[in-house]
């Protein structure tokens, strides 16, 4: 499985991303997620001021005909929802690291990010699940 | 390799919503233990179970009060499907537990499709993945009654859908639901839905077989179906008193409550809390 991991973001375990600017950070699903979800059909509106603990779940996303679950890779408070997933969910399987983002939190602890992987770790982590 | 040992649970006929409490029960109790389960069983009265982000826009609420008919949100994807006389199963297993590797969306419905493609030919029935007919369209996003839909690895008999399955991903678990239909009552799914169904698009095992099918001889072959496929091995474990206690809390909770059903949310639901939510 070739897949495509986006220098300077971080990475959790269940394949989701955070790009972080100062103390916000815009959040995703790599690309090993979305290639495993297949087709997206639906993202589900995480709340915005909704507060989220990291490795909590965010939110919800259906792909073919299964509910998946996405966590929040950092703490905070949901300050974004990508709208335009609304009529173009299938936005995550073409530009999961850009227009397919899914939501932005305002971080309450920064320091979270050493829980998280680099690119380069997260390149041989999903690499080996296969 | 020692088999994967399973715990199987088999349940006399119940509500919608002990059903779907059961099933979140054992969906969370899957994700405690790392232990997979399997679970056969039957639906007493009637219910329409929805996706779990489907809008309930498609069905005439009142009309399925009216007859009896609960309506109740599934934690699974997909489509609306009335559940009456049927076979139905919950299975819940780690992505690894199947194929060694972590399994797609697709390539996991392929696999446990096949275990019902086994069924269906075990009681003598020539069922086939719709992608494997190449005059089936298939890939029509998520239809709002699940039998008028086919994805590639939907099964077909004869051309016509047979059944619904559909998954909840989570933490690295797979849980799928899926049904055997094995009569529906077309007078009665009509009134339930506003949208048009076409009753020539899927069928059901006495359609196809032309005379009544027993419920225990599916529900046995059902079985034998997993454990040949699999490799498996079904170790018997019904639900105790403590177990049955969370599932009420969770009947409660959730699927007596129809905000839940009708909406998708509840008040003290851990994936929108209300205190978050103002």
């Amino acid at each position: 499985m070739n897949i495509t991991v986006q220098d300077g973001y971080y990475y959790s375990k269940e394949h989701e991303w955070a790009k972080i600017d100062g103390k916000r950070a815009r959040i995703g699903i790599s690309d090993y997620a979305q290639q495993k979800l297949g087709d997206i059909t639906y993202v589900d509106p995480a709340q915005k001021g909704k507060t989220v603990k990291q490795f909590d779940f965010l939110t919800g996303i259906e792909s073919v005909k299964a509910a998946s679950d996405i966590y929040a890779p950092l703490s905070g408070a949901i300050t974004a929802f990508n709208d335009t997933l609304d009529q173009s969910p299938e936005l995550i399987n073409q530009s999961c690291y850009e227009d397919g983002w899914i939501a932005e939190i305002e971080l309450s602890d920064p320091s979270e990010t050493k829980n998280l992987m680099t690119a380069a770790q997260y390149r041989e982590y999903a690499g080996g699940l296969e | 390799m020692e088999p994967l040992t399973v715990r199987l649970v088999s349940c006399a006929p119940r509500s919608g919503q002990e059903n779907m409490a059961i099933d979140e029960y054992l969906h969370s109790w899957h994700m405690r233990t790392n232990r997979p389960f399997l679970r056969i069983y039957r639906w007493s009265p009637p219910s329409i179970t929805m996706g779990r982000y489907q809008p309930v826009s498609c069905l005439d609420v009142d009309s399925c009060r009216a007859r009896g008919v609960s309506i109740i949100r599934r934690i699974t994807g997909g489509g609306a499907i009335y559940h009456d006389r049927e076979v139905t199963y919950s299975l819940a297993c780690g992505e690894r537990d199947i194929d060694g590797r972590p399994l797609s969306v697709v390539e996991s419905f392929e696999i446990m499709n096949k275990i019902i493609i086994r069924l269906y030919r075990m009681l003598g029935l020539p069922a086939l993945f719709a992608k494997d007919i190449p005059a089936c369209r298939t890939g029509v996003r998520r239809p709002d009654f699940c039998f008028s839909g086919n994805e590639g690895f939907d099964i077909l008999i004869h051309g016509m859908k047979i059944g619904g399955n559909a998954q909840r991903r989570s933490g690295g678990s797979i849980f799928q639901h899926g049904t055997i239909p094995l009569v529906l009552d077309e007078e009665r799914i009509r009134s339930c839905f506003k949208i048009p169904i076409d009753f020539r698009n899927f069928t059901t095992l006495d359609r196809i077989a032309g005379h009544m099918i027993n419920e225990e001889l599916v529900m046995a072959r059902l079985k034998d179906a997993f454990v040949i496929s699999t490799g498996w091995r079904l170790k018997p474990s019904e639900l105790d008193a403590d177990e049955m206690d969370h599932v009420r809390e969770i009947m409660e909770r959730r699927y007596l409550n129809e905000r839940w059903n009708l909406e998708g949310r509840t008040e003290d639901d851990e994936e929108v809390p209300a205190a978050m939510a103002q």
